[in-house]
């Protein structure tokens, strides 16, 4: 079997106590895409790897890797960039699980996405700086980034389904056909799907003009910058949460459910706004 | 395979944390060559701590059922107004070792986790801030672990406790005995930012 040492940048998406002093960590690295190593004694006071593997901290590693194992063991890591700003902030510290548990749910081990690995990369960084008013912004607009690495980009500027122009007045949004849909579309979609009994996130949901105009302006933005990220809108959360959500769930299924949004939510966080 | 007895043995050793099958099999076999007695006593220990540990109405740590409170909060030698939060037991136990701290504890039972879902619900820490309040506390020293879910609790607690009382938390720094040359960076870090003067 082939045995290859890997050296690389790797971003932590999880770290997991395992046995006494160990930890199961899950990396996302640029060319090898998702690995689970073993780190072995990584709780020691004086383990060569304590005080590096956090989540959502860059780090370089050193991992022999087989192609027929699912878990490897490190044998070296040393930090590149850790986020104290994050540990300080709880709101931010759970986007940024959020952000590390959607990669973790929605990739595969050994499948490299360097969009992916971008999109990631960037949205730690992101949610270091920006202000509390632009951080669940800033999500959405990693959620529809994933989606486009992942090769499942919504469709917003015409209609998923029969390919006519979006009108600038509300609209219908369905996961199922891909985006947002004209108004005879997603009253066919919501009536099939409440026949059926279809669970909730197929259903074809309505979308406001505004959060249309939203989701259309955070897809067109082809990098991230700071400034280019709006406030989340107040009237705007609850729907555009909802729609993001429904639709990675439907492409994801139950990987598509984050744990660390639930939390958000649990804390009121995502009600209040930040 | 061997008799049934010794395979239930086994199996109920190899569950227990750290111990592989193989461990399992070697303590199995000790307490089979062992006098009678001592593998009854043994016994009777994991039954009478199993039946007889509880936690202190107070502080959440480990403590005798039938007593309310634990050793520590019943001992009148220690400060009550300076309350160690750690995140388990075991926390506790280890900093008892070091001898040197004469307040009480407060047990919180884990760290805030967003990706395990554990939130400030699933903590002891309402009941931290309502001894602060009741007991005109002087001290609150954060003894976390030194992971992200423990610093993100520290800091969480810290702002819960603006203004009530005093806050202080354990230094961070290089191990004993460690060489500098092969400390980590986030390691160097904070021993740089929490050097102390020359007594």
């Amino acid at each position: 079997m082939a045995r290859t040492l890997v050296k690389t940048d790797a971003i932590v998406l999880r770290a997991m106590r395992i046995g006494e002093t160990s930890k199961l960590v899950t990396l996302f690295t640029e060319h090898h895409g998702k690995l689970k190593v073993s780190a072995k004694g990584a709780r020691r006071p004086k383990s060569k790897f304590a005080g590096c593997l956090e989540m959502s901290w860059l780090v370089h590693i050193a991992c022999p890797v087989r192609d027929d194992r699912d878990l490897h063991t490190l044998t070296d890591a040393e930090t590149l960039r850790s986020r104290p700003a994050l540990l300080a902030d709880l709101p931010r510290l759970s986007y940024a699980a959020a952000a590390c548990e959607m990669v973790d749910r929605l990739s595969l081990d050994h499948e490299p996405n360097r969009r992916l690995y971008q999109c990631l990369t960037g949205v730690l960084v992101g949610i270091e700086e920006v202000a509390a008013v632009q951080l669940e912004a800033l999500f959405w607009y990693f959620q529809l980034r994933v989606a486009e690495a992942l090769g499942y980009r919504p469709e917003l500027s015409q209609c998923a389904n029969c390919g006519t122009a979006m009108p600038p007045e509300a609209t219908w949004f369905s996961p199922g056909l891909g985006g947002s849909v004209c108004r005879d579309c997603g009253r066919q979609a919501a009536i099939g799907l409440e026949e059926e009994g279809a669970p909730d996130y197929l259903r074809a949901r309505r979308m406001s003009a505004e959060s249309l105009h939203l989701l259309t302006y955070l897809q067109g933005l082809r990098t991230y910058s700071c400034e280019a990220i709006p406030a989340a809108p107040p009237e705007r959360r609850t729907e555009v949460r909802a729609l993001l959500r429904s639709f990675l769930e439907f492409h994801g299924g139950t990987n598509g459910r984050l744990r660390s949004l639930e939390f958000l939510d649990a804390m009121g966080v995502n009600a209040g706004g930040v | 395979m061997g008799p049934q007895p010794l395979e239930d043995l086994v199996t109920a050793l190899a569950r227990l944390p750290g111990i592989g099958r193989k461990t399992a099999q070697r303590l199995a076999l000790y307490v089979l060559k062992s006098p009678a007695q001592e593998a009854q006593a043994l016994a009777e220990a994991i039954r009478g701590a199993r039946e007889n540990i509880g936690n202190c109405t107070r502080c959440f740590n480990l403590t005798e059922r039938g007593q309310e409170l634990c050793h520590v909060c019943r001992d009148p030698n220690r400060d009550q107004a300076v309350i160690c939060v750690v995140e388990e037991a075991s926390d506790a136990l280890a900093l008892e070792r070091s001898d040197l701290l004469r307040g009480t504890y407060h047990v919180l039972g884990g760290a805030l986790s967003p990706l395990d879902g554990i939130g400030p619900a699933d903590l002891r820490i309402d009941e931290l801030i309502e001894r602060v309040r009741r007991d005109a506390v002087r001290e609150v020293i954060l003894a976390h672990n030194a992971s992200a879910e423990g610093e993100a609790t520290a800091e969480y607690i810290h702002q819960r406790l603006a203004g009530q009382t005093t806050v202080t938390r354990l230094a961070r720094g290089l191990p004993a005995g460690s060489d500098l040359d092969l400390a980590d960076r986030t390691t160097l870090t904070h021993a740089l930012q929490g050097r102390t003067t020359f007594q």
